[in-house]
């Protein structure tokens, strides 16, 4: 993790959630670091905006209603105890009653007709329809009793019409056998299909049938239903001769549905249980329930595995390794990859089903659906996760309408979240949006505007251009935003012609290297006036003044003109929010006209100081000039609030050892923060040293690294360790930090961190940040042993190693 | 002294209605939304209370089924995503100049995270809970949680600039 990375993480939490350590680092590295400062800055404001919400409650109707449904819930909590309690008395009774009944209604039970037979079903009304109108009653099992999608169905299309149940038959389906709604895979739930061919009717109400609006109707999981079809008022509904209009529910066998149902789609119990099966040579492993099976498909087929369930023999869980990742970029569909083609496809990620509890690996990728490998009545779903230069794809045909086994899903589901990589991927590759402008060449304004001008037909009047990168366009446009294709530049230009008839003002995007009109859009100017705020090379730009700009602006302002008094600026996050000014005298008139009639008014706060920031900068630069002689690597910043100067060194015991040698004694407001200690030359593990290797090493730690990635394979030539990233180049010499080591493990040199974790081994590859330097007198001045001549540049300061890819 | 559940249940609903309702508006953004789910909330919390759990920490178990809550209701949302989702309810107490860009940015660029990073980034940056509480309300280790801030405050500087841009814009527009 990179220096700048562990400082965001950190700014991301309020200064008391963070130790003392883990503050000075903070501080320190801000003092170096602008765009970490712009980070803390974003931060800030976040605390700032956030919180700035109105404060909301319930309404006196809303209280009422929630301490209404508590009275209800306590009523019936009372009513069950209290059935338990008598429940408890009467089962006695019941037990014996039984015992003495039992034997002879038993045998009276056999000959006698059986009241709770189902009556005619849905198939045996399809079979013979009722007239229109006619009142009968059928036994049918609803599928809306498990209310998954009883929310956000179409509207009717217009105001007076009555809504169509068979619009969304499947969640209010009268069917013979039970049949689920919804089927839950993956971090969603989906439809169930309904076969055209099977007996099914759609439910609905006289409640539901009120024109204009879409009620659906509550009916029992399993029940006898009395009712009528034909209703003329639903006559223009598609299926309407599958309609079932219930006026009465006249007997309920279960009012809900069976809880195996919702459970199916809970996480499985035994899941802690199963096994991986694990897949060296591709890198990948995956859990699997126990009674499943492991297969290869074919000797042609290396790089899959099914897995087989006893229960769906026909339904294995398919994967598949493909050659090449499988990436989408978005402003080019054209260059869909092919495992995305043609097919529904979405974004997917680990760690959304049964509430996070899988412990994956967090990856990301595409859930695509692929009808094409489905056979009739069946659904199917494919994941892909790519990594290392493969694409996995975890696939699953599944049977649909009332076979379809959500214990299965549930299944396919736990195996796509327990999926897991050996090697965790890098981070998502940057969408491929040209974010520089590039080398070129490109049209120049006035060829730009020529080739706008020929695409329109018309003479357009200029009022605005400007080259940018693929991305500053992007930026710039609104509709625009999404043009296709990735152009090295783009000319924006803002023109003004006839357009539909009308003057309007528009901006175009012309691809600079080409001249292809990219987009146009609309463009009104903003009315009124704006406000002119200094930018970072001192121009001027006009734009909205938000508070940051006008805290900016206020900086400048004051250093610039109140240097011999003005001490610094910073923002206070609590108890409130100020903007607090130091002064070493007359604050409060100096700042005064500096924020009269803006919004900063109430927000400042003046302190008194000590130095003015002119001569803590004048400290500063002193302190480095003494310390420049003895070499020693340090850091140093202005704590404004604290109206001093601190020095960030790494080595106490080292650097009070130098400056005693060299007789320098710092300025009065210096004060020393050290920020590392060093492990030395004696690590709490066991080393085998290899005396014929140089290991060139920092004696301190650098207090600040260069950032620079270097990426090779790390080799040893004539002794000492070289980086090169491929066999011809002459690498780079490494200046190693302090706290590396190095260990000769049974003849394989290896390179080991001050944990004793080996970070590096010779022939193999290896990341760090750093840069090159120039082996100066000075940086000789500050390595632990002089350099061999053999050991020849170029050099590379080490920075921060990085592992992982 | 003898308190009961109705007491007891008060009492919290007292203390905590306001900032559970406020934190769901800043999760949801939508008012209504939120005080749907808060109604939820606090009628969990008494079914809870008359099973007879106790909590050390009411405020974080709450803040969890808050939370909760408002995920499986994202989730709702996201599923059924192709149709019209409900208009925000105006906000009665709010005059129209209220609306700021400003506020509008700030709630797209909530809406575009996901709960996952949403939830503790409200948690710990509107309710001001100490990192190690946002922890113990999202049944996360503290190291965790630090990660999925700094991660959720990444985001949203990276959301809130695309969003206040597209509000400058649309400004300009009208």
């Amino acid at each position: 993790m990179s220096e700048c990375k562990r400082v965001c993480d950190l700014l991301a939490l309020r200064p008391t959630d963070r130790s003392d350590g883990e503050g000075r680092q903070v501080e320190v590295h801000l003092r170096t670091c602008s765009e970490c400062r712009a980070v803390a800055q974003a931060y800030a404001k976040q605390d700032r905006l956030i919180p700035a919400a109105p404060r909301v409650g319930l309404t006196l109707a809303q209280q009422e209603q929630l301490f209404a449904r508590i009275q209800r819930a306590e009523k019936w909590r009372v009513r069950r105890t209290r059935a338990a309690a008598v429940l408890g008395t009467v089962a006695a009774i019941i037990a014996l009653v039984a015992l003495l009944w039992g034997l002879s209604l038993l045998f009276h039970h056999l000959d006698q007709p059986n009241t709770s037979l189902p009556g005619p079903g849905v198939a045996d009304l399809l079979r013979q329809p009722p007239a229109p109108g006619e009142t009968v009653e059928m036994d049918a099992y609803f599928s809306g009793a498990e209310p998954v999608f009883m929310s956000g169905v179409p509207r009717p299309p217009d105001d007076e019409a009555v809504y169509c149940p068979t619009y969304s038959a499947w969640q209010v389906a009268l069917t013979d056998q039970p049949f689920p709604p919804a089927l839950s895979f993956l971090s969603s739930t989906w439809g169930n299909v309904l076969p055209d061919d099977a007996s099914w009717l759609a439910a609905t109400t006289p409640e539901a049938m009120k024109p204009g609006q879409i009620v659906l109707p509550q009916l029992p999981y399993h029940g006898r239903f009395r009712g009528h079809m034909g209703d003329p008022a639903l006559a223009h509904c598609p299926n309407a001769d599958r309609i079932f209009v219930v006026e009465e529910v006249v007997a309920v066998y279960a009012e809900g549905a069976p809880e195996t149902a919702a459970e199916a789609r809970q996480m499985p119990e035994d899941y802690a249980d199963w096994p991986r099966y694990h897949d060296v040579e591709l890198g990948y492993s995956l859990p699997y329930p126990p009674d499943w099976t492991v297969e290869l498909p074919g000797p042609d087929l290396l790089v899959a595995v099914d897995l087989h369930a006893p229960q769906w023999p026909d339904y294995p869980v398919m994967v598949r390794v493909h050659a090449g990742e499988t990436l989408y970029d978005q402003y080019d569909p054209a260059s869909i990859p092919p495992l995305l083609q043609g097919q529904a496809f979405g974004v997917f990620e680990q760690g959304w089903a049964f509430d996070g509890r899988i412990e994956g690996q967090h990856l990301a990728g595409f859930q695509v659906d692929r009808p094409s490998t489905a056979g009739e009545g069946e659904g199917s779903v494919s994941v892909l996760f790519s990594a290392n230069g493969v694409t996995y794809e975890l696939a699953l045909r599944f049977p649909v309408g009332f076979a379809a086994p959500q214990q299965l899903l549930t299944i396919y589901t736990a195996i796509v979240e327990g999926f897991r990589l050996d090697q965790a991927p890098g981070p998502t590759p940057t969408p491929p949006v040209k974010q520089a402008l590039g080398p070129g060449p490109f049209l120049s304004q006035d060829e730009a505007l020529a080739r706008l001008r020929e695409s329109q037909g018309q003479d357009l009047e200029l009022l605005d251009a400007e080259l940018v990168s693929e991305l500053g366009a992007r930026r710039l446009a609104d509709a625009c935003g999404t043009f296709q294709s990735h152009p090295d530049g783009v000319w924006v230009l803002l023109v003004r012609g006839s357009f539909e008839g009308m003057t309007r003002t528009m901006q175009f995007f012309v691809d600079a290297s080409s001249g292809e009109v990219l987009c146009g859009e609309e463009l009104t100017p903003a009315p009124g006036p704006t406000v002119a705020t200094p930018d970072a090379s001192g121009g001027v730009t006009a734009s909205v003044p938000t508070l940051d700009a006008l805290i900016s602006h206020l900086a400048v302002e004051l250093e610039q003109n109140e240097g011999d008094t003005f001490a610094g600026l910073w923002i206070q996050q609590e108890p409130a929010y100020r903007i607090v000014v130091a002064f070493t005298r007359d604050g409060e008139e100096t700042v005064r006209p500096y924020v009269a009639g803006t919004s900063l008014g109430g927000l400042i706060q003046v302190r008194t100081a000590t130095a003015t920031l002119a001569e803590l900068e004048a400290t500063q630069q002193e302190m480095h000039r003494l310390l420049d002689g003895p070499g020693l690597s340090v850091a140093s910043g202005i704590h404004v609030q604290e109206n001093r100067v601190e020095l960030y060194i790494t080595d106490r015991p080292l650097f009070e050892a130098t400056l005693q040698e060299a007789n320098v004694v710092l300025p009065e407001q210096v004060v020393v923060v050290t920020i590392y200690e060093p492990l030395g030359e004696n690590p709490p593990f066991a080393l085998t040293p290899e005396p014929t290797l140089h290991f060139p090493q920092l004696r301190m730690r650098s207090a600040t690294f260069m950032e620079a990635l270097m990426e090779g394979t790390l080799v040893l030539q004539d002794e000492c360790l070289r980086v090169r990233h491929d066999d011809g180049d002459e690498g780079y010499l490494i200046i190693w930090q302090v706290d590396y080591y190095v260990n000769n493990n049974a003849g394989a040199i290896e390179i080991l961190d001050r944990s004793g974790q080996v970070v590096a081994r010779v022939g193999e590859g290896i990341r760090m940040g750093g840069g090159e330097v120039p082996m100066t007198d000075r940086l000789r001045q500050q390595l632990r042993d002089p350099l061999p001549d053999e050991c020849q540049g170029p050099y590379w300061l080490m920075g921060e190693m990085l592992t992982g890819e | 002294m003898i308190i009961t559940n109705d007491e007891r249940f008060e009492t919290l609903f007292r203390q905590y209605e306001q900032s559970i309702c406020s934190y769901l508006a800043r999760l949801t953004g939508d008012r209504g939304v939120a005080q749907e789910l808060a109604q939820e909330t606090f009628l969990r919390a008494y079914r809870a209370m008359v099973r007879g759990e106790r909590w050390d920490n009411p405020r974080a178990w709450l803040y969890r089924v808050a939370s909760r809550l408002a995920t499986d209701d994202y989730r709702r949302r996201r599923l059924l995503r192709w149709l019209p989702l409900r208009d925000g309810h105006p906000d009665p107490q709010q005059g129209p100049g209220e609306v700021t860009v400003e506020k509008l940015a700030v709630q797209a660029a909530l809406a575009a995270l996901a709960p996952k990073y949403r939830v503790p980034l409200v948690l710990y940056v509107h309710e001001e809970r100490p990192v190690a509480e946002v922890a113990q309300t999202l049944g996360l280790s503290v190291s965790a949680a630090k990660m999925r801030l700094s991660r959720a405050r990444e985001m949203f500087r990276d959301a809130y600039l695309s969003a206040s841009e597209l509000q400058d814009r649309r400004r300009e527009k009208r």
